[in-house]
């Protein structure tokens, strides 16, 4: 198993946030994490990047124990994430932005410069590379985040929905792009409300509720599972996928 | 505002920045001493701007302590002379290990604050400094200060006859920060900064190690103010904590890189070239009447820029620059 969460606990105050949940992650796969909001999906993104420490269990990558690194060392140890919100380096032009993130592992700005040219061509970013970060369209910023993330040459990306206020042809190309990830060897976790991405890309889906671990499976045995859709999925969905 | 220099310098250009050049090194031929003092304040101003826009313009870090790093650099050489009569080129090199092991301890310490309360707490720093300087007489000479003895005209105790070397000297500290600044500009570092000014918290999630980074910005910061320090205590001949380690003396540091242009290779110096003439012209003209007058033209012009020219007054000129080349290829 490449990632494993094991018994990870998260406790704000009096808010438990996630409750020992446990998974594991297969290499290579795409796995789909829904759950109604407040479920906990982006706090254990947030774990596993490093942003929080959990109050109680551990995040194994790749055989190491990697609870509580500093969010930079994370990505050095080779998990990249993209935000709900994306971040993007706002006063840099797009081609900086990515040739900040290659840097992490690069010393040299003309090497990672050449290097993020092939990235933002991945995420059709290509003739945009000039521009200001902060004046690009949202689509835009968020296939930047994307492009920021592969620079760091991850093993493993978290997408935190991304396809969130897409409509149906930006949500399919969005599809394609994500499944180019998986051609390429990574392993993608991604947290999503838009089912029709989620039953088209997921491997594997996760299912939180409230902070607790509700089921996991195959999407097809996941959507037709009467708790899930109870708790928060609706009838028919089953239907949506590809 | 953050500008990287990847600038392609042409024949044209080369050719006019060594006329100008030239012309600068042969002013200790003809122009009158004083002149000569104004220009060395200049440098020397442009240089300390300089230093200190690497950890606050490009590092996106106000320190408002910058003078503790040039009050060491003052003191070690002139410590060394006159208590132990070693050479000010030793000096040099304690004064700047000193302040680089100051600036881990400042960075260890306040890289945890951001923003204002990094300010606050460099500022309270340099006053901690300033009272173990004045407090430790046996070694620092305490309020009274230290005064170098003249040893004649010598490399050795870095003392010359005439102005002329000094005005050398210090043209040559000013070239070297400027240098650091291009470098930093264009190269890694430079770029990590830029991110993490922008947003520290999205740096570290693509692996930037923002506290490395910025603790090693402010370690070169630190040894290239401590330089012009080492430089001025030679010039001047005397040092005390009040010219030392002063609150009113960082704030003038910082002053001529924020009014000149934060995050720019040239901004700080073009801030020195607009201030201190400015400070020498009115204490010239007012200095009798009105002492401090500069004080008031100091805040006047940081109020005008801060708002209507944020990125400082030296991009009024580039970008004249720019458009004069555009219009002209």
């Amino acid at each position: 198993m490449l990632l494993e969460i094991s018994e990870v606990t998260i406790r704000f105050g009096g808010v438990v946030a996630l409750d020992k949940v446990s998974f594991s992650v297969e290499e290579n796969k795409i796995v789909g994490i829904i759950g109604p909001n407040g479920a906990g999906k982006t706090s254990l993104f947030n774990v596993i990047d490093g942003i929080y420490k959990p109050t109680e269990g551990d995040v194994i990558f790749k055989g190491d124990n990697i609870t509580g690194c500093k969010p930079h060392e994370v990505c050095r140890k080779g998990i990249a994430r993209t935000f709900q919100i994306a971040q993007p380096f706002k006063s840099m032009s797009v081609l900086d932005n990515v040739i900040v993130a290659g840097l992490c592992h690069e010393k040299s700005v003309d090497v990672s410069s050449n290097e993020a040219k092939e990235h933002l061509d991945f995420c059709g970013l290509h003739d945009k590379k000039n521009d200001l970060a902060g004046n690009l369209p949202t689509i835009f910023q968020r296939r930047l985040e994307l492009a920021k993330a592969l620079a760091t040459h991850p093993k493993v990306i978290l997408l935190d929905e991304i396809m969130a206020g897409l409509n149906i042809n930006e949500c399919d190309q969005a599809v394609e792009l994500v499944r180019k990830l998986k051609n390429n060897g990574i392993t993608v976790m991604m947290v999503e409300h838009v089912m029709r991405a989620v039953m088209a890309l997921s491997d594997w889906v996760i299912v939180l509720n409230r902070g607790k671990l509700l089921m996991e499976g195959p999407p097809q045995y996941v959507a037709n599972d009467p708790k899930v859709i109870e708790a928060y999925l609706g009838k028919g969905v089953s239907n949506a996928g590809a | 505002m953050f500008i990287t220099l990847r600038h392609q310098i042409t024949k044209k250009e080369i050719i006019a920045l060594l006329l100008v050049g030239l012309f600068v090194l042969s002013l200790p031929g003809w122009i009158d001493p004083y002149i000569q003092n104004v220009f060395i304040m200049i440098f020397i101003y442009g240089a300390l701007g300089s230093a200190w826009n690497l950890i606050g313009g490009y590092g996106g870090q106000t320190s408002l302590g910058h003078a503790a790093f040039f009050g060491i650099g003052a003191y070690a050489p002139a410590i060394l002379v006159v208590k132990f009569g070693l050479s000010p080129w030793l000096g040099l090199f304690v004064g700047i290990i000193c302040s680089v092991i100051l600036s881990l301890a400042i960075g260890a310490i306040c890289f945890r604050l951001r923003g204002h309360y990094f300010a606050i707490a460099t500022m309270i720093l340099l006053e901690v400094t300033r009272l173990l300087c004045l407090r430790e007489r046996w070694l620092t000479g305490g309020g009274v200060g230290l005064s170098i003895p003249y040893k004649g005209n010598s490399l050795y105790w870095f003392q010359f006859d005439a102005k002329g070397a000094y005005f050398y000297a210090s043209l040559v500290i000013l070239l070297l920060v400027l240098f650091v600044n291009y470098k930093v500009s264009v190269s890694k570092i430079g770029y990590l900064l830029k991110a993490i000014g922008q947003n520290e918290d999205a740096a570290e999630v693509i692996g930037v190690d923002s506290a490395n980074v910025k603790r090693n910005i402010l370690v070169l910061s630190a040894a290239l103010t401590s330089v012009c320090g080492t430089f001025w205590v030679q010039y001047m001949y005397f040092i005390d904590p009040d010219m030392a380690f002063s609150g009113a003396f960082s704030i003038e540091i910082a002053l001529v890189a924020i009014i000149g242009g934060m995050g720019t290779v040239f901004g700080p110096l073009f801030g020195a070239l607009l201030l201190r003439p400015m400070v020498e012209i009115t204490s010239s003209l007012l200095g009798d009447s009105f002492a401090g007058v500069h004080l008031i033209l100091y805040s006047v012009i940081l109020l005008l820029v801060v708002i209507f020219r944020p990125s400082g007054i030296f991009s009024y000129l580039s970008d004249w620059y720019k458009k004069f080349k555009l219009k002209n290829v």
